[in-house]
């Protein structure tokens, strides 16, 4: 294990920045998307709250139900009540305040949507007493050197540090573990838990380097194979919150399903379903989905969870463009308001879309606009031109893709059909001949004037009164 | 042997005709140059004097027939004379006449960088006024990646404005800089030509407006810098080179669609199908139009297969280019076989060859490595290292 | 120089006796220096026009836009000044510069043209047309006659009424008309000044062969 814990805390402050960047987070490291949501869900989900809910544990409970409850209008109230009581339930006083905010935004009328002073302020010195004793502890242990005692003074006061919402301070209780860890279990607990932290905090880049440490101890095969799922699936979620898509999948897809509900702190294997599904079908082609998707022994445990991901790539593998683009969009309300697809769905789904484009293509030399726009713009809407017109969303849409190289045609508006480009092998490469003769030509005739330039002396110089004194840089001589 | 220009200076009242005629004067010294050095590989100060005589009396074809013949070598600047003195003797036999000249001082007056630096940027001018924008390009490249001690020439940083908006009007964006030039130079270049920076980010971007913006907003600089009217070029060039882009987009659509796909300057064509037309007369576009038989449908615009159009004539001409690209190529290829000639009498070659020969399979291997650059530019590195 | 003095016999000869558009250039660009020399002694300004006219033309000819443009600009701007028939072939270069081909047309048929100029305004007009047919036979697939027209300096209103004689003008280079839908549907028409073949095709291997060399 390398020895650079303490500036492992830098890292995650840098960290910190880019995801406040990223995802918008106040100095505390709370997420403010739940503040100011940015995107408003009208369309009802699919999901059942209360069963949705019962599959996580923990601080990750709040967050999905605060979240669920300012995007959606379908389950705002319900959600929000939940998040209440939630919040209530624990000691977290920033979180009970937020939620109640919001639910007095959406259902004035609701009892919860009154702030609870008593509670407030009893928990206030729940708090308070709480921070004092376990500070006071720890000073205990420090005086007496034991350095196990040390080591579980910094967990407690972590742990309680993280259950009242100050991540900052549990991050920072976590990191001082370190220098008291005597085994590597207790490092790997420790690793574990700024994980954690990190993840509620959406330090992704802190989230990268603590798996990584995690996987480079050396620590016993039972604890490695309880603690690689979760390994897995952490470094999956810091990949899509990066963009790293391609990555993602791969983490998710490797993910054992030994993780079971082992992690349902963080991620239910549900999740990892879905997020591996949808970043393999956003990011492979389809010999890969079928090899290390569909045929993927261990992953199938987690599709078996959400059949209709199973059920979307097998479409995009048989070309069936249009089901599987289908399951997509009929879910699409349900991604929204997951707390870590939300910010990706659309990108996610608008590039297997174009995956799919490109895909059905492939094939034709030429294909009509019509039957591409039923099987891509099958809804007509109203007061829009028709998809096959030139100024159809469809159509801008291919014009992008050609214009991005994504797609290799060109649209014929006046058959009403997209051709592929066809190569002319014989033009191409003598058009390719002659320019690489003529750059070459241009370039051997630079090199060969360089050449006798220098040999002849004639470089640009200072002019020659400032050659005396040595020719400082960045001085151009007057014509 | 027929005419030399300095004693010209003594030839008074027909001297003074040629001052006033410059015209006069450019037949004369042209039939000079070629006399003195047939194949015009020595740059000397007549090819300056000449190439000014054609810029000043607006007699630019007359300098394609000295323009077109490349230059490749220089004679020895002030600093220069014992390189030449290393070598007396066994240069008899492999004299050219570029190095009679070369020793004949007197045949040219002594040149230094910012003779040939004019001399690249003013052709380029020549080669800009017929439009020959390759041409121009490759002069403009020379200009700006000319070898610099601590310096860059008030003549490159024209020449680097000249040389974007020329980049932008052969090839509807901007060419790689040469990577010859260090990233100091470039970084002079870009401060002291922002205002042509910009204008080709504009150019790049597709937007229309913004393009007019940037000219309108700069246009005090083109016209001190006496760019305006390439400026103007450029701005007629883009919409040139966005049907082009229309041509890759699309395999056809209609004249009105195409307008607003790639809106025309306001005003200006009212008829956009005769612009277009225009366009696909004079070969800038390849595509064909068709009238429909209703008058109140749009006329069709189809463009022609990338590539597959590879008519008779295309396809010859296409060939001849090949056969004259060769030709200039294997003619440089005699120059650099001299060059390495030369410089493998120098002593930096020398001892860098002793060096290479210690370590077996070093990169120069023979003596004189015809037409592998590797030889000479290797040792063009260390001649670099001694100087900087 | 063993040139014959500038005169205006001399330059209906050499009118005469060029056998092709360049090597009537190449003639009078030798006469350049002299009408120089002459412009500048204030030598006969008519003879001086006249010999920058033809020149010009002979520019027109070879397609020499550009350098007609220099010309332009190379003649002594005195002589330009009050000269009507230099001011009209700047006006004429515009127009063809632009490729506004009705005003190309209609200078070439309107201005007062001198009569030892006529032939070459003459020739030049048909090679405009040819030329301008050619080119317009590869633009357009399908054309309505009255377009087709103006670009060949025909009249316009007679061929939208489908005048027999302008669409046989047409039909003789090989277009269809398509009466019931009133159009001309071009035959692509290959350039009969194709380019040199003097040095046709080696091949695209002798060019391989040499960039593997190098």
């Amino acid at each position: 294990m390398d020895s650079t814990l303490p500036d492992a805390f830098e890292a995650s402050q840098s960290g910190a920045s880019l995801g406040q960047k990223l995802a918008g987070f106040d100095s505390q490291g709370r997420i403010l998307s739940d503040v100011t949501p940015y995107v408003k869900v009208d369309d009802p989900p699919k999901f059942e709250l209360e069963s949705y809910i019962s599959n996580y544990t923990g601080r990750t409970r709040f967050d999905r139900l605060y979240l669920i409850g300012t995007c959606s209008t379908h389950l705002s109230t319900e959600a929000l009540k939940a998040a209440v009581s939630e919040a209530k339930s624990g000691k977290d006083i920033s979180r009970y305040e937020r939620a109640v905010t919001a639910l007095a935004q959406v259902a004035p009328g609701e009892s919860e949507a009154k702030r609870d002073i008593d509670w407030v302020e009893h928990m206030h010195k729940v708090v308070k007493a709480e921070t004092d004793r376990l500070e006071h502890e720890l000073k205990g242990y420090k005086n007496n050197l034991i350095k196990e005692s040390i080591r579980m003074g910094n967990e407690d006061l972590g742990q309680h540090y993280h259950q009242i919402g100050d991540q900052v301070s549990a991050s920072k209780a976590y990191t001082r573990m370190r220098d008291y860890c005597t085994t590597p279990t207790h490092i790997a607990s420790m690793l574990l838990k700024i994980t954690n932290v990190a993840i509620e905090r959406g330090d992704w880049l802190s989230v990268q380097s603590n798996v990584q440490r995690l996987r480079n101890l050396q620590s016993k095969p039972e604890e490695q194979t309880k603690n690689k799922p979760k390994m897995s699936a952490a470094l999956g979620l810091s990949q899509l919150h990066l963009d790293a898509y391609s990555d993602a999948a791969n983490s998710f897809l490797s993910t054992e399903s030994t993780l079971g509900d082992s992690y349902n702190e963080v991620i239910s294997p549900n999740d990892v379903a879905v997020y591996g599904g949808l970043c393999a079908l956003a990011s492979m082609d389809r010999n890969e989905l079928q090899r290390k998707v569909l045929d993927n022994t261990s992953f199938r445990n987690f599709l078996e969870l959400e059949p209709h991901i199973r059920r979307a790539i097998s479409f995009f593998c048989n070309s069936k463009f249009r089901p599987c683009l289908e399951i997509l969009e009929a879910y699409r309300a349900d991604y929204l308001l997951d707390i870590h697809l939300q910010r990706h769905i659309n990108i996610l789904i608008s590039r297997i879309r174009t995956k799919s484009i490109q895909q059905y293509v492939v094939p034709f030399n030429r294909v009509t606009l019509d039957s591409m726009a039923k099987i891509f713009a099958p809804a007509a809407v109203a007061g829009e031109p028709l998809p096959t017109d030139a100024n159809s969303s469809f159509v801008k849409e291919l014009i992008r893709l050609i214009e991005d190289g994504t797609l290799d045609g060109r649209i014929d508006l006046e058959k009403m059909v997209f051709v592929s480009n066809q190569t002319d092998l014989r033009t191409e490469v003598q058009t390719a001949a002659l320019e690489s003769l003529e750059s070459y030509t241009r370039e051997a005739h630079l090199r060969l004037l360089r050449t006798n330039i220098i040999r002849a002396g004639l470089e640009v110089r200072p002019p020659a009164d400032q050659n005396a004194g040595a020719g400082g840089k960045g001085k151009y001589a007057r014509m | 042997m027929g005419f030399d220009p300095v004693q010209v200076r003594y030839a008074g009242s027909e001297w003074r005709e040629l001052v006033e005629l410059p015209f006069l004067a450019i037949q004369p010294i042209r039939e000079a140059i070629f006399r003195l050095d047939p194949s015009c590989s020595l740059f000397t100060s007549s090819h300056l004097l000449l190439v000014k005589l054609c810029l000043h009396a607006r007699a630019y074809r007359h300098a394609l027939p000295i323009l077109n013949k490349p230059i490749c070598h220089f004679p020895a600047g002030p600093e220069q004379n014992q390189l030449e003195n290393q070598q007396p003797t066994l240069r008899t036999r492999h004299e050219s006449s570029a190095q009679v000249v070369r020793n004949s001082s007197g045949l040219s007056a002594k040149v230094t960088y910012r003779e040939h630096l004019e001399y690249f940027l003013n052709g380029a001018m020549i080669y800009m006024v017929v439009k020959q924008w390759k041409k121009a390009l490759h002069f403009l490249t020379i200009v700006i990646s000319s070898p610099v001690i601590n310096s860059v020439s008030m003549v490159m940083v024209e020449a680097y404005k000249k040389w974007i908006l020329v980049s932008l009007l052969d090839n509807g964006k901007l060419v790689q800089t040469p990577a010859a030039i260090s990233s100091h130079t470039i970084k002079i270049y870009r401060s002291i030509t922002k205002p042509y920076v910009t204008l080709a980010g504009a150019f790049e971007s597709g937007d229309f407006s913004r393009l007019e913006a940037e000219v309108e907003i700069a246009r005090p600089i083109w016209h001190t810098d006496g760019n305006t009217g390439l400026v103007l070029q450029v701005v007629r060039a883009f919409e040139k080179f966005r049907y082009h882009k229309l041509g890759k987009t699309f395999a056809a659509l209609t004249v009105s669609d195409a307008v607003k796909q790639a809106p025309s300057r306001s005003g200006r064509f009212t008829n956009t199908e005769q612009f277009i037309a225009t366009l696909i007369m004079s070969k800038a576009v390849n595509a064909t139009l068709s009238h429909p038989n209703d008058l109140q449908k749009s006329t069709m615009l189809r463009f022609s297969n990338l590539g597959s159009s590879a008519s008779a004539l295309k396809d010859s001409l296409m060939q001849s280019q090949l056969v004259e690209g060769s030709w200039s190529l294997a003619s440089l290829m005699g120059h650099v076989e001299e060059g390495d000639y030369v410089l493998g009498m120098s002593k930096e070659y020398v001892e860098n060859l002793q060096r290479n020969q210690k370590q077996p399979g070093g990169p120069l291997k023979g003596g004189k490595n015809v037409g592998s650059f590797s030889g000479g530019f290797d040792i063009e590195e260390d001649i670099m290292g001694d100087l900087c | 120089m063993d040139l014959a003095p500038l005169s205006q016999e001399q330059l209906s000869s050499i009118l005469t006796s060029a056998a092709t558009p360049s090597e009537l250039y190449d003639t009078l660009s030798q006469y350049e220096g002299q009408a120089l020399l002459l412009a500048d002694s204030n030598g006969d300004q008519e003879l001086l026009s006249l010999f920058y006219s033809f020149f010009f033309f002979s520019h027109l000819l070879i397609e020499e836009l550009s350098e007609a443009r220099m010309l332009t600009k190379r003649i002594p701007q005195n002589l330009v000044e009050n000269n009507s028939l230099l001011q009209n072939c700047t006006i004429l270069l515009r127009a063809v510069w632009q490729r506004s081909h009705e005003h190309v047309y209609r200078y070439l048929r309107e201005m007062p043209w001198p009569e030892p100029l006529e032939p070459l305004v003459q020739r030049y007009e048909v090679y405009f047309q040819n030329k301008t047919l050619e080119e317009l036979s590869c633009t357009y697939e399908a054309i309505r006659p009255e377009t087709a027209a103006s670009y060949l300096g025909l009249d316009s209103a007679t061929a939208q009424q489908g005048n027999p004689d302008i669409l046989q003008k047409f039909t003789n280079c090989g277009w269809k008309w398509d009466g019931e839908a009133k159009l001309l549907h071009p035959k692509p028409i290959a350039p009969a000044h194709g380019p040199d073949d003097r040095n046709q095709v080696k091949g695209l291997r002798e060019v391989m062969v040499l960039l593997g060399k190098s």
